[in-house]
């Protein structure tokens, strides 16, 4: 379910804060991937996340690790609406050396298909920052296509940004190349 | 003071709470509220939810009722949320009396609303969310010079059909061009 070819993803767990606070500090996920302000977050911010995602049971919190067990980002869903079958996602490869290799784009294939096939959701949404061209690659190559552009949706280096409502439908994701994806 | 010709704006109180829940409580509300599953809404849960909001006092947030010149409430307006950093306001707008619906008052609260955010509030980029469901919605925020940015379709389950939202925006500087006063 949750093994990849080159990664697994498995379910996040509380000692995963530290990792996810140190990767959250670097430079290239602040400016990417926070809508707020980019004055690097605490451990303790990860730690209350984890907590709300533990104790209200309000999303799912995934950690990206490679064969050997290394942490390399993380993928989660929220603003779940089982009503609707949405969600939307957010997900950063923390680890430098894991960047443009197409780990994220294995990592979103097998998060998708849990969201679709086993949690059963009909789409899936996420906004993207413009200039994030690295991401937006990823995301197109995941089969998500842009909805529509929020003009000067974010204030980041001294202006405003455009950002992209991107998303992904169960039938178009299943259409796609799922190979990476190994059964139990 | 914000009135205009039809209608006027203005902080709810927790007496209007009883009034609330029965629009809320309305199947065209639960039509084009489709991102909530239906819930009904209750006075006491309102009231409650008013006493919360007194307490937490919180600027980022304004919910306030439309009301006729005479008096009669006809429906909710306000702010959902503020990201100050972004430059960001999410509003709300609901015409809850049918009667009212047409006949220019919703068009007329909403302009009261924009007038207020940009004037008095100092907001840049208001955005509301509307649902292809809701005719009235959509004519009151065109005629107040929303435009579409995100077409979200197939999102919300209404009648057993997935339908279409549209997330509308209106900027500052756009706006400040018609405004006269």
């Amino acid at each position: 379910m949750f093994t990849g070819e080159r990664i697994n993803l498995r379910p996040q767990k509380k000692e995963d804060a530290e990792y996810i606070a140190k990767y959250q500090q670097d430079e290239d996920v602040l400016d990417n991937y926070f809508m707020g302000h980019t004055l690097p977050p605490l451990k303790e911010f990860a730690e209350h996340w984890y907590e709300r995602l533990s104790t209200k049971n309000e999303g799912y919190g995934f950690v990206i690790e490679n064969k050997q067990g290394e942490f390399l980002g993380s993928c989660h869903a929220n603003g779940l609406n089982f009503k609707n079958g949405t969600t939307y996602l957010a997900i950063f490869i923390g680890h430098p050396e894991y960047r443009s290799k197409g780990y994220g784009t294995e990592a979103m294939k097998l998060f998708l298909n849990f969201m679709f096939n086993e949690v059963g959701l009909r789409k899936v949404k996420l906004n993207v920052f413009a200039f994030n061209k690295r991401a937006i690659r990823c995301y197109e190559k995941s089969g998500f296509k842009v909805e529509g552009i929020c003009k000067q949706e974010l204030y980041r280096y001294g202006e405003y940004q455009d950002t992209y409502a991107m998303c992904i439908y169960r039938e178009d994701f299943n259409r796609g190349d799922l190979s990476c994806i190994k059964e139990a | 003071m914000y009135k205009g010709s039809l209608v006027r704006i203005r902080h709810q109180s927790i007496n209007d709470m009883g009034k609330l829940a029965e629009f809320m409580c309305s199947p065209r509300y639960l039509e084009t509220h489709g991102y909530d599953e239906p819930k009904f809404a209750y006075k006491e849960g309102l009231e409650k939810k008013f006493k919360e909001r007194m307490e937490k006092h919180d600027h980022n947030e304004l919910h306030m009722v439309i009301e006729t010149l005479d008096s009669k409430v006809i429906g909710i307006i306000g702010i959902n949320g503020n990201f100050w950093k972004n430059g960001l306001t999410w509003v709300y707008s609901y015409i809850g009396d049918d009667e009212y619906l047409d006949g220019g008052y919703y068009e007329e609260a909403l302009a009261l609303l924009l007038e207020f955010l940009f004037v008095e509030g100092n907001a840049r980029k208001v955005i509301i969310n509307t649902q292809s469901n809701d005719p009235h919605g959509l004519a009151a925020c065109k005629a107040n010079g929303f435009n579409t940015e995100v077409v979200f379709k197939e999102d919300v389950l209404c009648h057993g059909k997935y339908i279409d939202t549209y997330d509308m925006t209106v900027f500052k500087d756009e706006y400040m061009k018609t405004y006269k006063k």
